[in-house]
């Protein structure tokens, strides 16, 4: 299904989930529209990555709905998701540590292996389709691979490369899925200034060449306002506000929100 | 005929080897892409045209910035094709660097690789107002970008096609008029003295140069270049490309400017030269794996390597090799030299030719012991090969004999003239320069110290500007004792000073990778360079290294007093050039309050010093410098 550029995407209605006596989410409701990044901000514990993890279908809220494309996604199991097109990153990097970067990125082609049981046996004894569609789906990793500028680390192992270098591998991943909405949890946490501009570059770059429609949840205010075409605002499981970059910087509840009352 | 100028020997090759043979390599995608002599003179051929349907004519100059990679050489080749001058900017170079560049030169091009290399091009666009396109050849993230300067490699490729069909067989006719006197390249001098100046080459003389350089091994159709240094250096032009055409070798190109050491494993070219400050990084980064590796292969290192050295002595003086050296040689080769060899990508390399400044000795004997036929070249870009090493005569305190067709003469002040084929055309738009470098009857001033020993060998001691004198008279080369401190794993960078005092003083900059290294295993907590540097233990391990290296200087010429300093010299700050070679006068200047407290009786100095960021942002570090005193050794 073709969806046009400025019409809903992805549609959360309401939704509201808790853990036991703890409400995470309520009642919170806003679109991701085709062709835009949208930031989520919010102070500590606002409620950012539940809201990831609920579009994941990894947390299953107790009430609302969640749409994608037109289709209701409540129930859907997660990897079901992915394959819908839905791809992510994670804030504590969650990559194959002893596996070397490029197979890390083969993983998030796993969807595209068509090759069955016997196939992949027969592949990798060099021999038949499966051995072809390797070297197809390598191709398109190492296009990925180019694209990130991390040729030099290909063929290291991802748990010996530092934080930032990782976050990039994880990324590539996500990537690699080929996904239409891509999800990036906090890419900038623990970064550098230089780390951070080159991330700020890779996000806008992605949306220009690869991913058109990027939900970002991230802290540093200024990236935000500088690449987000929209932002929505959490505060205690609730959407506070919700807007372009300007309409949000000014916004009263906002400001309460990150500053606390005058008193 | 035979060809005479680039352009003909790129189409004699061109038409000789056709799709038949590979013309450039360059990884891609993890692969070793391949391109042929045809699809060379392809891309050459209609980027030329594209650029002359843009309004590109004979004698125009273009600037080309941007990583090592085949589309720098069409772009180079077309530009020579159609007439031509191509000069390089480096590829770190900040905007006003590369639009000194563009406006010297004149360039009504400019070629870029990528977003990085155009943003910094389009920040100048006011200030270079004779540009007429700007091309790029790696589009990423290039799409929202409509400034109508732009334009892609594609694109001119497209208005080339275009061009040789309303005009066939035009680019030939550009080749066949081709003279060996044309203007053919022009790189700029690396401004250790100064604003650089624009060193123009011809057909002529770089076909001179490369003679030269390649006569111990001639190239032929197997060999492999690597093409590691910048572009924009002229090195790789005046020494390689000829050679390379002529032959009709390969060029290789790395994947990215990171993978350049997991490459050149890869390919182990055959041929290829090196300055210096390579190959001391890598005997440092020798040491240190050695030093850091298990204690078998320390032993093994350690056993071993005194072989090579022995042998490779042998073989200078011409002794004869008995059975027993020759075992346990080949041993040594098997265990040591050839593992090592490979890790820096030596494995298929023959002749090694060394130049660009002076090095030490100890050096030099490292390689030779690890099997290669190392070689010294002198020579400034304007004019070089001046002097090189012949077979059977490498004599590393000197750089070799008169290269063929060139002369030497050292005037009353032991100044080197020389004068020779290989000579530039002039310095680009500077006759005031041109006339001080090359006087009326054609000798080329090179302002290098030196003398001709009894073998008829050149001996280059420094730059006479750089000579520096002790307040008793004594004369000494400062970049001498600092090639000797460079050898040292731990000191990447030394200042020596002494000019009209007591005695020579240094300031030292360690290496924080190597000194770092060494810091974690004695259990040494430090946080950041700066600590590091000032740290008692370092200062110990620096004193250790400089007692040793005073031991081979005279008693007048040794360091009595030092001082590490609190940053790594960087070219961002003028300190170095882009070839990593130090300005003195700068690095001098802004550090003159250091030196002076050196020759004052204090044993600390407070430094303030201002850091450039590479963002242009400006901050002070507030430091305090301690300044060692060495007893009488």
């Amino acid at each position: 299904m073709e969806c046009k550029r400025g019409s809903p995407f992805l549609t959360i209605s309401n939704i509201s989930l808790s853990f036991g006596g703890v409400t995470a989410l309520t009642d919170v409701s806003f679109e991701v529209r085709k062709g835009e990044i949208l930031s989520i901000i919010g102070p500590n514990g606002a409620g950012k990555t539940c809201i990831l993890n609920c579009i994941n279908q990894f947390y299953h809220p107790q009430k609302g709905e969640i749409s994608f494309m037109g289709h209701s996604i409540n129930g859907v199991p997660s990897h079901k998701i992915a394959k819908m097109g839905i791809s992510r990153t994670f804030q504590n990097i969650e990559l194959f540590n002893g596996l070397t970067v490029q197979d890390n990125l083969m993983a998030g082609r796993h969807f595209y292996m068509t090759g069955g049981f016997w196939g992949s046996f027969l592949g990798g004894i060099y021999f038949g389709k499966a051995h072809r569609e390797e070297i197809q789906q390598r191709r398109i990793v190492e296009e990925i691979i180019d694209f990130l500028e991390i040729e030099s680390i290909r063929k290291q192992i991802v748990g010996t490369l530092p934080y930032g270098m990782r976050k990039r591998v994880e990324l590539g991943r996500a990537l690699a899925l080929e996904p239409k909405l891509l999800l990036m949890d906090e890419p900038m946490a623990g970064m550098n200034l230089e780390e951070k501009e080159d991330m700020a570059r890779f996000v806008l770059d992605i949306y220009e060449e690869r991913v058109d429609t990027i939900v970002l949840i991230e802290h540093d205010m200024g990236v935000v306002m500088d690449i987000s075409h929209r932002v929505v605002v959490l505060d205690f499981g609730r959407k506070i506000a919700e807007g372009t970059p300007e309409q949000v910087k000014t916004d009263p509840d906002v400001i309460k929100a990150y500053l606390g009352n005058k008193s | 005929m035979d060809a005479d100028t680039i352009s003909k020997l790129f189409k004699q090759s061109c038409d000789r080897y056709g799709d038949k043979k590979i013309a450039l390599r360059h990884k891609k995608f993890g692969i070793w892409q391949t391109y042929s002599w045809k699809y060379f003179w392809d891309q050459a051929k209609y980027f030329g045209l594209g650029l002359v349907s843009l309004g590109y004519s004979k004698g125009e100059r273009i600037t080309i910035v941007g990583d090592n990679e085949p589309e720098w050489y069409y772009a180079m080749f077309a530009a020579i094709c159609c007439g031509g001058i191509p000069t390089g900017a480096y590829q770190d170079s900040l905007a006003d660097e590369i639009k000194f560049v563009i406006n010297q030169s004149g360039s009504i091009f400019v070629v870029v690789e990528d977003q990085e290399q155009l943003d910094k091009i389009l920040e100048i666009k006011d200030d270079i107002p004779q540009i007429k396109k700007i091309i790029y050849w790696d589009p990423k993230g290039l799409r929202f970008y409509d400034d109508p300067l732009i334009i892609s490699w594609e694109k001119v490729l497209e208005l080339g096609r275009e061009y040789d069909r309303s005009h066939p067989g035009i680019f030939e006719k550009f080749i066949a008029e081709s003279q060996p006197e044309d203007p053919v390249y022009l790189t700029y001098s690396s401004g250790t003295t100064g604003i650089p100046k624009g060193i123009l080459h011809c057909s002529r003389s770089t076909m001179a140069s490369s003679a030269a350089w390649d006569a111990p091994d001639p190239t032929d159709e197997k060999d492999d270049f690597f093409s590691a240094f910048p572009l924009a250096y002229g090195a790789e032009f005046i020494y390689m490309i000829p050679a390379f055409l002529r032959g009709g070798a390969t060029v290789n190109f790395p994947e990215e400017p990171e993978t350049v050491e997991q490459n050149i494993r890869e390919i182990g070219p055959s041929k290829g030269g090196a300055v210096p400050r390579m190959l001391e990084n890598y005997v440092s980064f020798v040491q240190v794996k050695i030093a850091d590796s298990t204690w078998l292969k320390r032993t093994i290192f350690n056993l071993l390597m005194p072989i090579g050295y022995r042998v490779a002595r042998m073989k200078r003086n011409n002794l004869k090799i008995n059975i027993f050296w020759k075992c346990l040689y080949g041993l040594y080769y098997f265990m040591v030299a050839r593992p090592i060899r490979d890790w820096i990508g030596y494995t298929g390399l023959k002749v090694l030719m060394i130049g660009g400044a002076s090095m030490a000795a100890e050096i030099f004997d490292f390689f030779v012991a690890l099997g290669l036929d190392a070689r010294m070249i002198y020579g400034m870009i304007e004019c070089a090969p001046t002097a090189v090493h012949r077979a059977g005569d490498v004599d590393y305190e000197t750089s070799g004999v008169p290269s063929p067709g060139c002369d030497i003469r050292i005037t009353d002040e032991g100044e080197i003239l020389t004068r020779g084929p290989m000579r530039m055309l002039c310095y680009f738009n500077n006759p005031e320069a041109t006339a001080k470098l090359i006087d009326a009857s054609g000798w080329v001033h090179t302002s290098d110290a030196g003398f001709i020993t009894d073998k008829g060998h050149l001996v280059c001691i420094d730059r006479i500007a750089d000579l520096l004198k002790l307040k008793d008279g004594t004369g000494f080369s400062p970049s001498y004792i600092e090639n000797k401190l460079k050898f040292s794993p731990y000191i990447r960078d030394a200042v020596i000073t002494g000019d009209d005092q007591d005695f020579v003083g240094a300031l030292i900059s360690i290496d924080f990778a190597n000194v770092g290294k060494w810091a974690e295993t004695h259990r040494i907590p430090y946080t950041t360079f700066v600590d590091l540097s000032q740290k008692k233990e370092t200062y110990t391990l620096i004193k250790k290294d400089i007692i040793n290296i005073n031991k081979k200087l005279p008693e007048r010429q040794r360091i009595r007093r030092f001082a590490i300093l609190h940053k790594e010299l960087d070219a961002d700050d003028a300190e170095l050039t882009r070839t990593r070679k130090l300005r003195r006068k700068e690095v001098v200047r802004r550090y003159q309050d250091i030196i002076d407290s050196l020759y004052s009786d204090k044993t600390e100095y407070h430094a303030e010093a201002r850091v450039k960021y590479r963002d242009g942002k400006i901050a002070t570090i507030k430091t305090a410098i301690q300044l060692a005193t060495l007893e009488d050794n």
